[in-house]
């Protein structure tokens, strides 16, 4: 089995308390992490070290999260495994999430055990 | 669609309130000297413009408003009327300006065609007299004015429909939005909760792992809330979309069961099975379907006392509809409740028995489970005895094109 220290995970969320949450669960689990609040400066921590996997929230000022996930395609072709996180109930969301390279949408509120099978799901995809 | 489209009613009496006004069109002075006479004979105060073919009206018709066209029509052009009834259409400050052609005789079969085509009538020179012109005039302009109602209708119609599908929107947006802002906190409260479940920041000990188990239901079961609010919103927006696909019932009715089995054993009920359907797919929306059956099976939880046992049964009715039918031997609804246990936010409040009143809920859940099945074109009925238990049944079609 893969050493999850070895997975990148950049999440982004513009909502404070559950990037620091995210950032707890998942260094506990022992992934290597990188957050941030906004799409520019999710670029930036990208452009200085490519994550594996991007977890990424949808609805964020500023740019949301399927431009994001376009703009790392382009930073880095087929380098980043997405996975989109959200509270929205939009109809659609998932198709356009599918189509926009995602491994997977979850929803929020979403339990650890829905987490973490997500991720090992994305990082053996 | 022209500006001309939009005639308010106060437009509309002043059309009436005004003398009759008459534009004629024929190339023979003396024709035209005959029905102009005819014509003010049988009206009084008609304002009578006359020209003799066709481009030379062009420029009245764009410049006053008449009430009807008499347009004199040979039979060598007579294949041009209806092309001539559209651009007079075009040209003339009323869209709905009748046309009466003034022609030679005609078949039967011409007639029907040019009546057809937008033609309000056909006047013979044969059949010229104050009587004829008079009953074709005031046909013309009545069904002319009948047109621009039913118009003037139309448009504030197409109106109040746009405004109704803003409308929609407007709450649509409302509810996705007021669902988002209340699910992020309520994510992270869930989140930090299971962190501290999980020992991330050290071992709970089990009394407490026991609370916060009990914090997380919560956050749960006002998660299943918001999501009831929304899809009832959904609803009655029109906004519920099924999405069907082949779905392996059984499966999921197990499935289903499965998922709660743990939930009725806490509470000290079994679910039992009872799986007998020899069609194994159907057309149907599967998570709308999963929804509908946790439903039903979370409120017979809900409804039954310790050690009863709840059965949740699938079978073939007919060779068109499954059903699947959640029985449970708690308390029952009274005969007075069982119809309205569907509506949208109906609580049952029964002063005898106070048990009914700490059901949780909205109030929501069997509302929708109906629209569920009532959307698949099936349904949901109850049948329940006080003292005895209820049953709540769904008849799902099996597939969806006949």
């Amino acid at each position: 089995m893969k050493d999850r220290s070895d997975t990148k995970i950049l999440v982004v969320d513009d909502d404070g308390p559950i990037l620091a949450a995210l950032k707890l669960r998942l260094e506990h689990a022992g992934y290597s992490v990188m957050v941030a609040r906004d799409s520019s400066s999710a670029c930036v921590q990208a452009k200085r070290s490519m994550p594996d996997i991007a977890l990424l929230d949808i609805n964020m000022p500023g740019g949301d999260g399927f431009e994001l996930a376009r703009t790392l395609d382009r930073l880095a072709p087929q380098r980043v495994k997405k996975v989109f996180i959200t509270a929205s109930k939009k109809p659609g969301l998932r198709d356009k999430a599918l189509q926009c390279g995602a491994v997977e949408l979850i929803e929020k509120p979403f339990s650890a055990d829905q987490l973490f099978d997500v991720l090992t799901m994305t990082d053996m995809v | 669609m022209g500006a001309q489209a939009h005639i308010s009613a106060t437009q509309l009496t002043d059309i009436r309130c005004r003398p009759m006004s008459a534009l004629l069109v024929d190339e023979e002075a003396a024709r035209q000297q005959i029905v102009s006479a005819y014509l003010q004979q049988v009206f009084d105060d008609i304002v009578i413009q006359s020209a003799e073919h066709i481009a030379e009206a062009f420029p009245f018709l764009s410049a006053h408003r008449f009430d009807v066209v008499l347009l004199r029509i040979t039979p060598l052009n007579l294949h041009l009327l209806s092309d001539y009834v559209v651009t007079i259409g075009k040209v003339a400050l009323d869209e709905h300006l009748p046309v009466i052609a003034l022609s030679e005789e005609l078949s039967e079969q011409q007639l029907r065609e040019l009546l057809a085509l937008g033609v309000a009538d056909c006047l013979a020179s044969s059949e010229l007299s104050e009587a004829s012109i008079y009953r074709s005039v005031r046909n013309a302009v009545e069904k002319g004015q009948l047109r621009r109602d039913n118009e003037s209708k139309r448009v504030i119609i197409q109106q109040n429909n746009r405004e109704l599908q803003i409308q929609k929107q407007h709450i649509g947006s409302f509810y996705e939005t007021v669902s988002h802002e209340l699910k992020s906190p309520l994510a992270g409260a869930r989140e930090y909760i299971s962190l501290v479940i999980d020992g991330v920041c050290g071992d709970a000990n089990a009394e407490q792992k026991k609370l916060l188990y009990s914090a997380l239901e919560c956050c749960d079961s006002l998660k299943d809330l918001i999501h009831d609010l929304l899809d009832t919103a959904a609803m009655e927006n029109g906004m519920l979309v099924l999405r069907y696909a082949p779905c392996a019932i059984n499966q999921l009715v197990r499935k289903v069961i499965a998922r709660y089995s743990p939930q009725a054993g806490n509470a000290g009920l079994s679910i039992r099975a009872d799986i007998q359907c020899p069609v194994e797919f159907i057309d149907c929306d599967e998570m709308r379907l999963d929804q509908l059956l946790s439903h039903l099976i979370s409120n017979a939880i809900k409804n039954s006392r310790a050690n009863e046992d709840i059965l949740v049964s699938l079978a073939l009715a007919g060779d068109k509809y499954i059903t699947l039918s959640v029985r449970d031997q708690g308390r029952g609804i009274p005969l007075e409740h069982q119809q309205r246990v569907f509506d949208k936010f109906y609580q049952i409040k029964d002063d005898t028995d106070n048990e009914f009143e700490h059901l949780p809920g909205m109030g929501l859940g069997l509302y929708l489970c109906r629209s569920i099945a009532c959307l698949h074109g099936g349904h949901l009925g109850i049948q329940s005895t006080p003292g005895e238990g209820s049953a709540f049944t769904a008849s799902i079609p099996i597939t969806q094109h006949d």
